[in-house]
């Protein structure tokens, strides 16, 4: 029910006047009584998406519920209390709608994209399917796509897993957003069915509509959607940033691949700073032309950095320890010039990336549920990069630069020690 | 849902209808529609101001590897390339500059007919030492692409469906091809093909049609449309039914696809097809869903068969196109891939004679998620565009596909999978452990007996 064979991905465009989107991103939002807060923007636009966010990602998870926010995520499809997981599936079908679940350190997040024309029934198929009954029969169904999530991790998700388990050491950032390979067996479903009665809840739960009425969508989250309410709400751990750590693991491939970050902002913390990383992470790509650069903001903590995959052979030590060095002085390349640079691309990397419903929603749901809870449409976010200052960007900069932590996997005696760089 | 649990069907299907006065079809009749004019010297500048705050401007260009020959196969992507090594009035530098400064980036891309260069127009002035050092970064791409094992199984596909004419080449080029080229056939190659008559200035996003079509005629209105060399033309087309197998055991699984000949981009069929594909659906192991997914085939082949992966495609070009699925499987055993094949037979030949208007409004819903969900992008809008331009002559609305896509029944979809699938000739191309690959007389049996 996924479609893969979209259009290429391209990013090109001009900057235009600013804010002729202002008008017409009518961003609404409200809360319930319950707890869940409801929004919305019609963009006029045929296919509708809606995205329902739960506080529910692998950081609230116990040290004895490792894994239970993979296995959730699988069990979304199947059956509710009140409705069968076949009939949901086929009336989804009927309406020509993709549905996907994600779950990553955060939330999870249940999204669906079908023609606007359905939204009344897709929005009551969201609310059901968000509700997983998780009964022992139905998780004995979704064991076979743990292991195969398992299998094919992407490397850059296994060293990006050593990365965050460096950087946050046991803090609940540190736990893996999938099942670990010694981990995908059966599980006590009871526990499982504990965790989603204290997380897929109303009061921490963000329902997004894209192309949808807001009146319509709000009056049925109200009154006839059934999500629970929450009964004994846990306290939040917090996670720091360590740094300073390294986690490496030898592979047997000829290759290596590694990913060095230090500490960036947080999504509870100032949005100019948040927005500042943004651009921050836009000179480091630059600097560092040849790996990627990620900008990964969490609720209390957030990680900005590079990852870079090669061949190992006598040079990669020695070009490795030159992108490390390259970004532990990243200060230094930002000027007023790159910053200019940089912020140019950075709102048009924004605006652009707001232009795909699937992800705006996706995108806005995590941010309601962050814990400051702003909302902010893509031009506000534009204008923010555009107010910012060379020495916001620097701050950044020289934060992310102090104290770095490394993930390595492959060929690791190609790989460099930070104390050594 | 609570409604839809305890009433059924028919009562949800009754408030969908209700709501549905101010729904798809509206928003698209109120949408954003493309303007089109053309410039004295044949040029046509397509805008669509949909008011937001980005905005995508490109050329498309009626080239790419059908108009190619076996001496100069690749020359449309290196010619391609060179637009980012800088023009005659800029250098490469200076070009990188004045883009980033406004947060531009340059994209290009070619396929087997079109070359597509957003933002900034076609270099005039070519450097030899460039061409030299983008024909490397060429024969480079060519072998990382052969690292692509399902890219290397749909260029197979059409190396052998279109065995003999231009569709066959591969727009990535060949290593003799892009070894021999050098800045005359580049600037031959330039002068034949960067014509007015065959480009589209296409732009979406918050744009004036006014203001570019000024634009247009400053930086394009001097291109004259005479020809000093000869006129590009591609062959006709046929297609043949075969197989190309590339056997590599060292790759860990079957990649393969199976397809008949589709129809062209304005066909009246097309549509047809398109949802006859959707019916057919998609799926891979990481699925949640299988015994209950919402499709007969996922059902049948997700579990037992040992595959990984399938994905429906139906190609269209200006006057032919291509129709089928394409597959990763393990590739251990002919029964297992052999099932896998029949199976999907099976549901074409469902669809040429016995799909019900329920399973035919279940795909047509799909492709209205997929087919306008593709164009949310200023880019996509924008490319969709320019190619509708240069394959039809026009760009028509979304309101119209709606429209064309909203009358058709299960009639139109079992004839147009009569007329174009079934008990067809197929192409099967399959790369990898393709020692288990379905043997072709049996599969070509299996496009009409049922009882295969």
């Amino acid at each position: 029910m996924l479609s893969r064979l979209s259009v290429r991905a391209q990013s090109s465009a001009a900057a235009a006047a600013p804010n002729t989107l202002a008008s017409a991103f009518d961003l609404r939002s409200s809360r319930l009584t319950s707890g869940l807060s409801v929004s919305s923007v019609d963009l006029n636009q045929p296919i509708a998406h809606l995205a329902i966010a739960f506080r529910a990602g692998s950081r609230h998870q116990s040290a004895t519920e490792a894994g239970f926010a993979h296995r959730l995520r699988n069990a979304l499809g199947g059956d509710s209390r009140r409705a069968k997981g076949l009939t949901m599936l086929w009336q989804a079908g009927a309406i020509g709608a993709n549905v996907h679940a994600t779950a990553d350190r955060e939330n999870i997040i249940l999204s669906m994209s079908f023609p606007r024309s359905q939204a009344s029934l897709g929005a009551s198929l969201l609310s059901e399917l968000a509700q997983p009954s998780l009964e022992a029969w139905e998780l004995e169904d979704s064991l076979d796509t743990i292991k195969s999530d398992v299998a094919h991790l992407s490397t850059y998700e296994r060293v990006s897993q050593l990365l965050h388990e460096a950087a946050f050491r046991n803090g609940p950032l540190g736990q893996s957003p999938l099942c670990g390979p010694h981990n995908t067996g059966s599980v006590n479903y009871r526990k499982l069915q504990d965790y989603a009665a204290s997380r897929l809840v109303a009061s921490e739960c963000a329902v997004v509509g894209v192309n949808v009425d807001h009146g319509e969508l709000q009056s049925f989250f109200a009154e006839r959607a059934f999500i629970q309410e929450n009964k004994n709400r846990k306290e939040q751990a917090s996670s720091s940033y360590h740094g300073h750590g390294e986690s490496r693991r030898e592979g047997c491939s000829t290759g290596v691949a590694v990913a060095v970050a230090g500490e960036g902002p947080s999504l509870g913390g100032d949005a100019k700073r948040l927005a500042a990383g943004a651009v921050a992470a836009t000179i480091a790509q630059k600097v560092l032309s040849s790996s990627s650069v990620f900008y990964q903001p969490y609720s209390d903590s957030g990680l900005l950095g590079f990852y870079v995959e090669s061949v190992a052979d006598g040079t990669t030590a020695a070009k490795i320890k030159d992108s490390i060095n390259k970004f532990k002085t990243l200060e230094t390349s930002v000027d007023e010039s790159a910053v200019q640079g940089a912020k140019a691309a950075t709102k048009v990397a924004i605006l652009t990336k707001a232009d795909k419903g699937a992800e705006l929603a996706s995108s806005l749901a995590s941010s309601v549920l962050s814990p400051s809870r702003d909302l902010h449409s893509p031009s506000d976010v534009a204008a923010l990069v555009d107010s910012l200052s060379v020495n916001d960007v620097k701050e950044v900069a020289r934060l992310a630069g102090a104290r770095l932590s490394l993930g390595a996997l492959g060929s690791i005696r190609h790989v460099p020690y930070l104390d050594e760089c | 849902m609570l409604s839809v649990a305890r009433t059924g069907v028919a009562s949800v299907k009754n408030s969908v209808r209700s709501v549905s006065a101010l729904a798809t079809r509206d928003v698209l009749v109120k949408g954003p529609h493309a303007e089109v004019s053309e410039l004295k010297n044949g040029l046509r500048v397509s805008t669509e101001n949909n008011g937001r705050p980005t905005t995508t401007v490109g050329v498309w260009i009626e080239t790419g590897s059908r108009y190619e020959n076996e001496s100069n196969n690749g020359v449309s992507r290196l010619l391609e390339h060179m637009v980012h090594k800088g023009t005659g009035k800029r250098s490469e530098a200076q070009l990188e500059s004045e883009l980033s400064s406004i947060g531009a980036k340059l994209v290009s891309e070619t396929s087997r007919d079109h070359t597509a260069i957003f933002v900034q127009s076609a270099s005039q002035d070519l450097d030899s030492a460039a061409i030299e050092g983008e024909k490397k970064h060429l024969l480079s791409a060519l072998e990382e692409a052969e690292e692509d094992h399902m890219g290397v199984v749909m260029d197979n596909l059409h190396a052998a469906a279109f065995q003999g004419t231009s569709l066959a080449r591969s727009p990535l080029g060949n290593t003799n091809g892009i070894k021999s080229l050098d800045a005359s056939t580049l600037k031959q190659w330039q002068a034949d093909h960067y014509r007015p008559v065959r480009m589209i200035f296409s732009a979406v996003g918050g744009v004036e049609h006014g203001k570019l079509t000024q634009l247009a005629e400053k930086y394009f209105g001097d291109l004259s449309n005479s020809y000093p060399g000869q006129i590009p033309h591609s062959d006709g087309v046929r297609f043949t039914g075969s197989e190309f197998r590339f056997r590599n055991d060292n790759v860990p699984h079957m990649y393969g696809a199976i397809a008949v000949e589709g129809v062209g981009h304005g066909h009246h069929d097309a549509l047809a097809l398109r949802v006859a594909s959707q019916f057919v659906g998609q799926w891979d192991v990481t699925h949640g869903s299988s015994y209950n997914a919402p499709s007969k085939l996922v059902q049948q082949v997700s579990h037992g068969y040992n595959l990984h992966a399938f994905q429906n495609f139906s190609l269209n070009y200006k006057d032919t196109g291509l129709f089928g699925v394409q597959f990763i499987c393990k590739g251990d055993s002919l029964d297992d891939a052999t099932s896998i094949a029949r199976w999907l037979q099976h549901e074409w030949k469902h669809l040429s004679s016995a799909v019900d208007e329920e399973e035919v409004n279940r795909s047509k819903n799909a492709l209205r998620t997929q087919l306008y969900q593709a164009l949310e992008t200023n880019t996509q809008k924008a490319a969709f565009n320019a190619k509708e331009l240069l394959h039809t002559g026009g760009v028509r609305s979304l309101v119209d596909i709606e429209d064309s896509l909203e009358k058709l029944d299960k009639t139109a979809v079992r004839e147009a999978v009569s007329r174009h699938v079934y008990d067809r000739d197929i192409a099967a191309s399959g790369v990898g452990r393709t020692e288990a690959w379905p043997n072709y007389a049996n599969l070509r049996y299996g496009m009409s007996w049922w009882k295969l």
